[in-house]
Order: structure tokens, then C-alpha cells, then sequence
């Protein structure tokens, strides 16, 4: 998928193409990492359709016995953000969004990806306490 | 090309769709009936706001006391169900309010999909209504 290759070439270029994954036919994983080079979080960018991207990161796993807090700073995150979905999945804490664009610039979906990277950075150091 | 409010107007005079009214330039609000109960009325807001598209709907207003499993749902329909967010909101009188969201880009957006879409959200409200009324 045309658009897929275009965003694997820009993901290698911006983030380095050693952090740049295909995990499957038009999927890739980009290692988000801290200024020190820690791995920090996966970010899955999954294209459905040249027009319907989905992009999802895994953020922490989440301890059972805090699940209820958890759930209610998804809760707190979600009326705050538009665009950006914060949930708990099987234990863990994460973050996405679903895009369908239908231009054909493929800067409209790496300024999406910037925009769900900046909410989880922001957000990321007060939910790990 | 940014599809506007008066584009997806002229979509709906095409389909014959009337359960609408608009506020302003860039807003609307969807009146679509619940199949199933048509005196049944969840409204839609619709806000165009530049480049984007939001929409957004109130399923229903419960208590403190179901504000936890109300958000335990939420988070059950946000980690399988695409496209739509689903949160709980306090009002100032401290009851809650239960909410879905989408959103969308305008740019090169066809009106004839945009006007599904909608449609299909006005829908999934009742599908999460009833999913409230399942869980109590």
C-alpha cells in the first residue's frame, strides 16, 4: 500500500530506522525513546485502507489493584483531548486514534501521529506518579 | 477542498433528510429517532471547526453512585469499538453525564460519506443506550 511505504520511509526518517519496525503487512512499530535513548512506549501505526489509519501505544501496564484509579484517569483524559482515546486493554494503559483522510498528503497522518505523541508525553510522567 | 456545514446540507436536501436544525454557520444538531423507539430522540451536535469535523451526544444522566461501572463500560466500548470515544462527564450540579465523540478531517472529505457517518454515530447512540440500560 502506497501510502503505508510513504509512511514507513518518514517514520525511518524521523525517529531513525533502527526504532522503525513492519511487524505485518501495513503495520509498523516506531520505539518511542526518552532523551537518554530508554525505550519509553510502543507506537502502532496500522493502515486498514489507503484512507483508514489506526494508531495505538502501549503505555504501562496497569496494577490490578489500581484498576478503578486508572479507569477514572482514562475517564479524566478522554473529556479533555478530542481525537485522542485513552483505555485499558488486558492490563494495560493506552493510547490511539482512528484516522480516515482522504488527502493524499501524507503529512496530515505524521501530524496526527505528532499530535497523539505530544498528548502522551504530556500526560505520561503524571499518570506513572 | 474542506467540506462545510453548507455542503453537508445540500446532502441532506438530497437525501430527502430532514431531522436536523443548524445553529449559525457551523453548527447542527442531528434529531435522528431510535429505530426501534421512535419517540425516542438522543440529539447529535455537530461542530464544524476549520479543518475538523466533532461530533458529540449525551446518551444519558446518572448519579454518583453509577458513575464507576458507567465508566468501566466507557472503557470497555473505547478498547473495542473504533472510531467513537466514550467518557463520563460531571456537571456542575454533580451528576454525570454519559458521552460519546467522534471526530474527523475535512480536508477532501466527501459529503456523501460525512453524511453517512453521522448517521451511523446517530445510531451508535442508541446501540450504547442500550447497552446502559442492559448493564443497570
Amino acid at each position: 500500500m502506497e501510502r503505508f511505504e510513504q509512511m514507513k520511509a518518514a517514520c525511518a526518517e524521523r525517529f531513525g530506522a533502527d526504532r522503525v519496525q513492519e511487524l505485518a503487512e501495513n503495520q509498523l512499530e516506531i520505539a518511542v525513546v526518552n532523551d537518554a535513548g530508554e525505550a519509553m512506549f510502543p507506537v502502532y501505526a496500522g493502515f486498514h485502507t489507503e484512507q483508514d489509519v489506526e494508531l495505538s501505544a502501549i503505555l504501562f501496564q496497569v496494577p490490578e489493584a489500581d484498576a478503578d484509579a486508572f479507569m477514572a484517569q482514562c475517564n479524566r483524559l478522554n473529556t479533555q483531548y478530542p481525537w485522542v482515546k485513552f483505555y485499558v486493554d488486558s492490563g494495560y494503559f493506552c493510547a490511539g486514534m482512528d484516522l480516515l483522510l482522504y488527502t493524499g498528503d501524507l503529512e496530515d497522518v505524521m501530524s496526527m501521529l505528532t499530535a497523539l505523541l505530544q498528548v502522551i508525553c504530556v500526560n505520561l510522567p503524571g499518570l506513572l506518579g | 477542498m474542506v467540506l462545510y456545514l453548507s455542503d453537508i446540507l445540500n446532502e441532506c436536501l438530497f437525501r430527502g433528510f430532514t431531522a436536523y436544525e443548524t445553529h449559525g454557520e457551523t453548527m447542527m444538531t442531528l434529531t435522528v429517532p431510535d429505530e426501534q423507539f421512535p419517540d425516542n430522540i438522543l440529539p447529535v451536535l455537530v461542530e464544524f471547526q476549520g479543518e475538523m469535523l466533532s461530533a458529540s451526544a449525551v446518551v444519558v444522566e446518572i448519579g454518583e453512585s453509577a458513575y464507576l461501572p458507567a465508566v468501566w463500560l466507557c472503557n470497555r466500548l473505547n478498547a473495542s469499538t473504533r472510531w467513537y470515544k466514550h467518557f463520563v462527564q460531571e456537571l456542575e450540579n454533580g451528576s454525570f453525564q454519559v458521552c460519546i465523540a467522534r471526530d474527523w478531517v475535512l480536508k477532501e472529505f466527501p459529503a456523501r460519506v460525512c453524511f453517512d457517518q453521522l448517521i451511523e454515530f446517530c445510531r451508535h447512540v442508541y446501540r450504547v443506550e442500550t447497552e446502559l440500560m442492559t448493564e443497570e
